[in-house]
């Protein structure tokens, strides 16, 4: 019973003060507010973060929306407020585009006019690949494409270093000029949220 | 040239013994029994078929265990065994039902969710009837059954299985599998039937959260995943990054609404239970493996799954030979039995603990041994001696 004490006082730690959170790469960005959450590849890492946001009490629920399928009926979602950053949290999952009722082509064409669009905004595009290597493939898979579709397109990059671990992200960073934060684990997502939006 | 009468004769008595042979064993297993020590906070033992009286003394009826701290909290219903050749998940409950400790709340166990489908193994796989876990005190003998209710409970199947009530169209074979058939019907077949008094039971007894154990294939992508139904999927979305950070990696999914029969969508659309099922890791029932045995099955070492995780093409990690470690340190090698059952238990602690966070009305306050725990000492030392045990805390499943 003491290891369960003592790992249910290491999770309330990690989870309560961040102490075990590691951030690295590049400085975390300066956030804007109000920002449009979405993801790429309809995985559930928007919602994932949409809660790690909630859970670090850093911004007002009402700083931000989450809007999982921009420009797939209103062509006005991008401009539904003055949005001053599109926060997109990239993994796709076989369940989830089974759900929409899509292809992975179709989800590509969707985030390809999202990205046309969010830069005729000047929108500050934040990529985010947040849920390690279980959302990554092999070439051409949908989790590829829709990384391919956001990521070289974007400001800034936070990427789960166990999902870069073939340097994908890096090279990308470097051809590209993109800063690039590191984290540990998708919970120390919300532990770059707090930086982005330190409190006054 | 015509066959010799007796030659005749000697081919039909062969084939009697040889279906004599193989008769004993299908009848050994259908009846061996699994024993269970209880744990001391264990209140009563009750049958499914108490929620659907049609199910009594047919093998879709198998026992709850229910315990109840006698104090207020909430309620949580688990399920082992729904596929039960996916053995990990009735181990898993045994371990918990044989060491839980409520101390709010009220707690039910089923073991063998489908018990007619626990008699039997999958049909022309060459499947082993049992496997052992080393115990403390000696050697313990489980089975090992089918994924689909024994055909001799239900049978014949369908060329189309059509689904009640949302008549969707689903595999034949799928109408006796108990997680194709939710929420089931009273006047079904047997596994919608089972089903059905399992929605009963959550029902009637306001279950607050519902777990559904299950393993899965490597080469599956929603291995080492919780699925959860819409309300459940912040509970499984923070334990799955918890989990992930500080014991094992865990993904979590979210319920397909176009995919029906499911606990996850059926439980948690016809109930107000928050439902969540689990995968855990089972090389033994992916289609590449070679020899299926019982090492196999505890040990999760295959070399022909070894080459398609080399190739990418399996979900979780997986590694025979040097393995991969875990948050914790532990190099995990294959996909060992205790990892599996490890899985679960804290799976189950880890949600339980964002439900009381996320739903405070509904806290349940439990102990049990975790990943932690099973890993260290292995699932053998959390069984007890039936010998030893007080008879009134022995049952048998």
């Amino acid at each position: 019973m003491r290891k369960v004490l003592i790992l249910v006082l290491l999770s309330m730690l990690l989870f309560t003060t961040g102490l075990f959170a590691v951030v690295s790469g590049d400085p975390v960005v300066e956030g804007q507010l109000p920002f449009l959450l979405t993801n790429a590849g309809q995985g559930p890492g928007g919602k994932m973060a949409r809660l790690l946001i909630w859970q670090s009490g850093a911004i007002e629920d009402t700083d931000f929306d989450y809007n999982a399928e921009p420009l797939k009926e209103d062509p006005n979602d991008l401009t539904a407020r003055e949005y001053k950053m599109l926060f997109v949290i990239i993994g796709s999952s076989a369940k989830g585009l089974g759900a929409s009722g899509i292809t992975i082509d179709e989800e590509i064409a969707r985030l390809n006019k999202m990205i046309e669009e969010a830069k005729k905004l000047n929108m500050f595009i934040i990529a985010a690949h947040i849920e390690g290597k279980a959302r990554r493939g092999n070439p051409g898979s949908a989790d590829e494409q829709s990384i391919d579709a956001i990521a070289p397109y974007a400001d800034y990059l936070i990427v789960m270093k166990e999902g870069n671990i073939d340097g994908k992200f890096t090279r990308i960073a470097e051809e590209k000029d993109i800063p690039l934060t590191l984290i540990d684990n998708t919970i120390d997502f919300m532990q770059v949220i707090k930086l982005m939006f330190p409190a006054e | 040239m015509k066959n010799p009468q007796y030659l005749k004769i000697l081919f039909l008595v062969l084939s009697g013994v040889l279906g004599l042979l193989a008769g004993i064993e299908f009848w050994e297993l259908r009846h061996y029994k699994e024993t269970v020590v209880v744990s001391e906070d264990f209140t009563e033992k009750v049958m499914l078929s108490q929620y659907l009286p049609s199910l009594k003394n047919t093998w879709g009826d198998t026992p709850i265990y229910v315990y109840d701290s006698g104090v207020p909290g909430g309620s949580m219903l688990v399920l082992g065994g729904t596929h039960p050749y996916e053995p990990a998940t009735s181990l898993a409950t045994y371990v918990m039902m044989e060491n839980i400790d409520v101390t709010s709340g009220k707690v039910y166990i089923i073991p063998h969710a489908n018990m007619s489908a626990s008699t039997l193994g999958m049909l022309g796989n060459a499947y082993i009837k049992y496997y052992h876990i080393e115990t403390t005190w000696g050697q313990k003998k489980f089975r090992v059954g089918d994924r689909n209710t024994n055909p001799l409970d239900q049978w014949p199947d369908p060329f189309t299985y059509v689904h009640y009530p949302s008549t969707q169209n689903l595999a034949y074979q799928d109408i006796r599998n108990l997680n194709r058939t939710f929420p089931g019907r009273p006047d079904g077949t047997l596994t919608e039937r089972i089903s059905y008094a399992i929605m009963e039971l959550i029902r009637n007894e306001d279950i607050d959260i519902f777990f559904d154990f299950h393993e899965a294939s490597l080469m599956y992508p929603v291995v080492s995943t919780y699925v959860a139904h819409d309300r459940s999927m912040d509970i499984s979305m923070m334990a799955a990054m918890m989990l992930s950070a500080t014991q094992f990696p865990m993904k979590s999914e979210a319920s397909p609404k176009n995919l029906r029969g499911l606990t996850h969508r059926e439980v948690g659309d016809f109930s107000n239970t928050l439902a969540i099922l689990m995968e855990t890791p089972e090389a033994f029932i992916d289609r590449v493996v070679g020899r299926m045995s019982e090492e196999l099955m505890l040990e999760g070492k295959d070399e022909f799954l070894q080459t398609a995780a080399e190739k990418g093409l399996v979900y979780c990690d997986y590694d025979i030979y040097e393995g991969f470690p875990d948050a914790l340190g532990n190099m995990i090698i294959g996909t060992p039995m205790d990892y599996r059952v490890g899985r679960h238990l804290s799976g189950t602690l880890e949600a339980l603990n964002w439900m009381n966070q996320f739903f405070p009305d509904k806290a349940i306050s439990v102990t049990f041994p975790n990943y932690v725990d099973v890993m260290n000492n292995g699932s053998g030392h959390y069984l007890h001696d039936p010998s030893k045990a007080d008879p009134s805390r022995v049952f048998q499943n």
